[in-house]
């Protein structure tokens, strides 16, 4: 083995560690405080309010996933196409 | 012999491939990923609506508010819609004969300039009326959300007029018109999302 590839594989197994000790680190400090919420304002008593929440975060995550994976959905089937036709 | 049959295959290999088909327009999927950002503007601000609305602990309109003005609104909409309609017609004229676009291009372009103008004339009721832009949450989000759909229809409107000059001329191409008319599209479609969040 090179010392090249030594030095890479070195470099590959520092970083697989950092990276490790980042997520370790997330998880750790997500574990802190035990009544964490994900959406700090989505615990409103009010129902109508609590339901305006949630809707719209599914809405707000849902519409980018679905326009790109429209296009992307619409241009794989025209690729195909192209293909079948093509001699 | 052998020579020569080196000679071929030495040229196939340098022969380049052929280019993939293009699968849509450049103009067209650029306008399309303009669009789709223009949704999630638009999705902000009807969600951020959304949560205020839910979250007042007033009615809603506030009753020292004027009311929107729905039939006409409703009217107005109608308008908008046969907009597209006469766009689409365009669309289907230009790939028989592109002169015969002429006619429904202008009469989406002035349906359009009507909705606008129409829009136009009611705010400056309502403002008469006294809601206004810092009038109350109710009033800077109907400014906000329809004056932004406002600005988006002027863009598609002097879009669709640059075409129809193109057109005029003979010059427009179908990629062009396409490009065009995937933005006077969203702006169509987009308004009965806002009227049945802003307006009811």
């Amino acid at each position: 083995m090179s010392h090249r590839d030594q030095t890479t594989r070195r470099q590959d197994a520092q970083e697989r560690r950092w990276l490790g000790a980042v997520v370790l680190a997330a998880l750790l400090l997500a574990l802190l405080p035990a009544d964490a919420w994900a959406c700090a304002v989505c615990n409103d008593p009010k129902d109508k309010n609590r339901i305006a929440f949630l809707a719209t975060t599914a809405f707000l995550t849902a519409l980018p996933l679905s326009l790109i994976g429209g296009l992307l959905a619409y241009l794989r089937r025209r690729a195909r196409r192209e293909d079948q036709h093509t001699p | 012999m052998k020579a020569g049959a080196i000679a071929l295959e030495s040229r196939r290999e340098r022969t380049p491939p052929a280019p993939n088909p293009q699968l849509m327009p450049s103009g067209v999927l650029g306008m399309l990923l303009f669009v789709f950002t223009e949704c999630m503007l638009f999705a902000g601000l009807i969600s951020a609506h959304w949560v205020v609305r839910a979250g007042t602990n007033l009615p809603w309109p506030p009753p020292d508010q004027p009311r929107l003005p729905q039939i006409a609104t409703v009217l107005n909409s109608g308008v908008l819609l046969f907009s597209g309609g006469a766009l689409l017609l365009a669309h289907l004229a230009f790939r028989r004969r592109a002169a015969e676009a002429r006619t429904p291009m202008l009469v989406a372009a002035l349906a359009g300039a009507f909705f606008v103008a129409f829009q136009g004339f009611e705010w400056v009721r309502l403002v008469a009326q006294g809601l206004t832009l810092t009038s109350s949450p109710y009033g800077s989000f109907f400014y906000v959300i329809v004056g932004t759909h406002a600005l988006h229809a002027v863009g598609a409107i002097l879009a669709l007029l640059w075409a129809y000059g193109r057109l005029a001329r003979g010059r427009l191409t179908a990629n062009q018109l396409y490009t065009v008319e995937v933005f006077w599209y969203f702006v169509v479609l987009v308004w009965p999302f806002i009227f049945l969040r802003v307006y009811l």
